[in-house]
């Protein structure tokens, strides 16, 4: 009997060391949208967050263009979930990226208007990210698409 | 002074901005960063007492402004958010006050005068569009029921809904004079000294404030306002008195002020000009209320039957009715004592006690449009026909006559009782 438990505990204490450690709950939300213009290289940079990407292949994805991308302005927001929400004025969609080592990974590209969104903005209003869209009534967003109830 | 505008003009615009970005936070956090770094430039360049204050007032609408972004502006700007922002704000303006050497409860008077200018500035805006959608419902209205009656109707027919828009029209009218010149006078009540003897800066200074708040142009627009007020409105009687005293008090309103202002605008020529615009556009409204007041005098007297020779002016006025009423007491085309004694009735009823006595004749007096003497004779003149034409008159007079030719005798023998007898006449009986 002895024997038995000492095996249970040392296997239990051995799998509690191989699972993997998980922090919840977390918020990752930013306050305000980040405003950035790309540069010549095709990359962004914000000092509030400090964080920098190469934007590229969003910008040839949307506009087909991968040339001229200087001078674009790219709205980013973070959601209380970590997810990156990306659009820019003209832009057909919001861009919903997850973090990956080294980088972005698109989880969910959301249609919003054909005729392209006019001066975008975001708002952080958890759990929803709030997307204006000019003179149009606010969308609300979660990374799997506009909030039913929403217009498109 | 360019600054402190910029500041000024980045708060009131702050809010068209944020219905136009359809309140984007991001927005909200961008307009209040600048604005705070404008104010704190600002206070570095501060020289004046009145600067001082108009920054400590723009510190104070910041605060106000953006108060109900606290909670984001607190959680988006690191470190400092909104409470820090403005504490340093207050901080940095106390230092340099000290450094200045100026005296805190001077600041503090200063900035209550300015925050009642930016108050009363507020609502001068917020009347503008009251009295704009007032103004245009009237009109509307007015063609709306003309439309369907013809020239029977119009804005001067007794139709509840319109007198209901017109009296508040002409209280938002009167209210925004007055918020003007009460908004003027805090503005010159800030400097606490006349302007001959003001220093260049300040007199600058005083001409930015003057200029931010429109204050001419805010002028020109209440005399345009009322003009049309007047021309829409077609208003009579009491009402049209009261536009005519509404036009005096303005005028004398004016006149305390434009001194001050031609000695600001010294400066620039085509300023210069501003102040003697407004005199003109003030007397073309003294003109054109004096002739709707006569105009409609002339229409009340024809109106009720009396044929009074027209006027256009105090004196052709009191000439003219003193003279209908002569002709009334002479009575040249030898009219019966009845229908002489119907006419003063109708007259006496219908125009004198009701009009003329009741609201003209005192207005017009204290309009100074007649003087007192004038007034006088027109009521003696108005007594005279009343006592020749009254029936009665004369027969009340013959019966006092002869009541007292009764007393008299019945008196003296109350008064004179007969004499005693004498002793002869006593012996002999």
């Amino acid at each position: 009997m002895k024997a038995i438990i000492i095996l249970y505990s040392f296997s239990f204490l051995v799998l509690a060391g191989c699972s993997s450690l998980t922090l919840r709950p977390g918020d990752f939300a930013w306050p305000i949208e980040s405003v950035s213009k790309v540069n010549e290289k095709g990359m962004i940079e914000d000092k509030q967050y400090y964080f920098s990407f190469n934007v590229k292949e969003l910008l040839y994805d949307e506009t087909q263009d991968s040339v001229n991308i200087s001078n674009v302005t790219l709205r980013i927001i973070r959601d209380m979930n970590g997810y990156y929400f990306i659009t820019a004025s003209k832009f057909k969609n919001v861009y919903v990226f997850e973090q990956i080592e080294g980088g972005l990974k698109l989880a969910n590209k959301i249609l919003v208007t054909q005729d392209g969104i006019e001066n975008p903005a975001f708002n952080q209003r958890s759990p929803y990210i709030q997307l204006l869209n000019g003179q149009n009534p606010p969308i609300s967003l979660t990374k799997e698409g506009i909030l039913k109830g929403e217009n498109k | 002074m360019k600054t402190i505008l910029c500041v000024v003009a980045l708060l009131v615009s702050s809010s068209l901005i944020l219905v136009a970005q359809q309140n984007s936070d991001y927005a909200t956090v961008q307009l209040f960063q600048t604005t705070a770094q404008s104010i704190s430039k600002n206070v570095d360049k501060a020289n004046s007492v009145q600067e001082c204050a108009e920054l400590n007032a723009s510190i104070d609408a910041l605060e106000k402004e953006f108060s109900d972004n606290k909670t984001l502006l607190n959680k988006a700007i690191y470190p400092d958010g909104y409470d820090r922002t403005i504490e340093q704000l207050r901080g940095k303006l106390l230092v340099r006050q000290k450094d200045l050497g100026f005296i805190e409860s001077q600041v503090i008077r200063i900035t209550e005068l300015e925050t009642t200018v930016r108050g009363l500035s507020d609502q001068v805006q917020k009347l503008d569009i009251q009295n704009e959608k007032l103004l245009a419902d009237i009109q509307m209205l007015t063609r709306n029921v003309q439309k369907l009656t013809g020239d029977l109707f119009n804005a001067a027919t007794p139709l509840d809904s319109l007198h209901n828009m017109i009296v508040k029209l002409r209280q938002g009218l009167q209210d925004r004079d007055a918020l003007i010149f009460a908004l003027t006078d805090s503005l010159f009540l800030q400097y606490d000294k006349n302007v001959s003897d003001m220093k260049d800066v300040e007199k600058q200074g005083l001409l930015g404030k003057i200029e931010r708040n429109n204050i001419v142009g805010n002028v020109k627009h209440s005399i345009l306002d009322n003009v049309t007020f007047l021309e829409t409105t077609q208003l009579k009687g009491s009402d049209l008195v009261t536009l005519v005293r509404q036009q005096k008090r303005f005028q004398s309103q004016w006149t305390g002020i434009a001194p001050k202002l031609t000695s600001i605008y010294m400066s620039g020529k085509a300023r210069k000009y501003e102040v003697s615009t407004v005199d003109s556009m003030l007397a073309v409204w003294g003109d054109k209320v004096d002739d709707a007041m006569w105009r409609s005098l002339n229409v009340l007297f024809k109106e009720k039957g009396f044929f009074v020779k027209e006027f256009k002016n105090g004196e052709e006025f009191s000439a003219n009715f003193i003279s209908f009423l002569s002709e009334q007491i002479q009575n040249p085309t030898e009219e019966t004592n009845d229908t002489r004694f119907k006419l003063f009735t109708n007259f006496h009823e219908n125009l004198w006690l009701t009009d003329l006595n009741a609201t003209w004749l005192p207005a017009l007096t204290e309009l100074s449009k007649i003087s007192d003497t004038q007034r006088k004779e027109i009521e003696a003149k108005v007594e005279k026909w009343r006592s020749i034409v009254t029936p009665g008159a004369s027969w009340l007079i013959y019966v006092l006559v002869l009541l007292g030719v009764l007393l008299i005798p019945i008196l003296a023998i109350r008064l004179f009782p007969k004499a005693p007898k004498t002793s002869k006449e006593a012996s002999s009986t």
